[in-house]
């Protein structure tokens, strides 16, 4: 994959739309969830992502190694999440917030219920330190290999399972106390 | 730890609703699109306008002390731009609202 995007880079570069549309479309989702994990809310994670996907565009020649143009966009928009974060003075542990996916999709029982999950998903997530709600989004919803996201965040791939595990760990643990909860 | 490392979370409900990020998508094709278009003159343009608005307000203040260094140090009266492009006399008799006399006409061209 890492030469396919390099090749996309490269073409990018010299002016191909469709390698840029293409670029695009691969790296958005994982812009999207790297900015989420920082902003903790759908609407500004949107904002960010693109914001920061259009700065990567705009300075596609200062990417020194194109194969590596996913951890490079990472960093961009990590940097710019945190900026808008800062910026907007929110607290660390406030937890996701306006997780709305939408409009509604099935009848209003499956979209009840779907909203509700998501909610819990919400606080489970939210509840994490920030390098494992980023991990883990990035691997379980975006599906990057863990030496993906080491070479994104700058940590050896050992240090990401380990946090994807404690992730996933405490992530189930909230969701089943959450459940319990509601029994 | 592969071998223990817990199943992957169904984060789903989480993800980006396709039809959003077609329209993320497309909001950034059309963004770079323009900002690539622009180029660096289109930059440099962009630039212009606060520019030459900042350069108008370093005229002003420049032109107020000016007006103010040329009236000297015993004017008691703020001085005004327009008071600093203004002839004396002709200050006079705007001041007392009158008629210009032939000397108020004459005496500005004839002091150095």
């Amino acid at each position: 994959m890492s030469d396919d995007v390099a090749q996309l880079v490269e073409r990018a570069r010299a002016g191909d739309a469709a390698a840029t549309e293409r670029l695009v479309r691969l790296h958005m989702g994982a812009a999207y969830a790297v900015a989420l994990s920082v902003t903790r809310n759908p609407h500004e994670a949107e904002d960010v992502a693109q914001d920061a996907m259009v700065l990567a565009l705009e300075r596609l020649s200062e990417c020194r190694d194109p194969r590596k143009f996913g951890g490079w966009l990472v960093r961009i928009v990590r940097n710019r999440a945190f900026n808008h974060r800062r910026y907007l003075g929110i607290r660390a542990a406030e937890p996701l917030e306006g997780a709305d996916a939408g409009p509604a999709s099935g009848t209003p029982l499956e979209d009840a219920e779907r909203s509700q999950l998501r909610d819990r998903l919400n606080d489970a997530v939210g509840e994490l330190p920030q390098t494992q709600r980023e991990v883990l989004l990035m691997h379980d919803l975006e599906g990057w290999k863990h030496r993906e996201i080491g070479e994104a965040l700058g940590m050896p791939e050992g240090t990401v399972r380990y946090h994807l595990f404690n992730a996933r760990r405490a992530v189930r643990g909230r969701l089943k106390s959450l459940v319990g909860e509601d029994d | 730890m592969t071998d223990k490392e817990p199943r992957p979370v169904d984060l789903s409900p989480l993800a980006l609703p396709d039809l959003r990020r077609e329209r993320m998508v497309r909001a950034v094709l059309a963004r770079a699109q323009t900002a690539a278009a622009r180029g660096p003159l289109g930059v440099l343009a962009g630039w212009a306008r606060p520019t030459l608005a900042a350069a108008a307000v370093v005229a002003g203040v420049s032109l107020g002390a000016l007006a103010w260094a040329a009236a000297g140090p015993e004017t008691a009266q703020p001085l005004t731009i327009a008071d600093g492009l203004m002839p004396q006399p002709a200050a006079d008799w705007i001041a007392e609202d009158r008629a210009p006399t032939e000397d108020d006409l004459l005496i500005p061209w004839e002091q150095p």
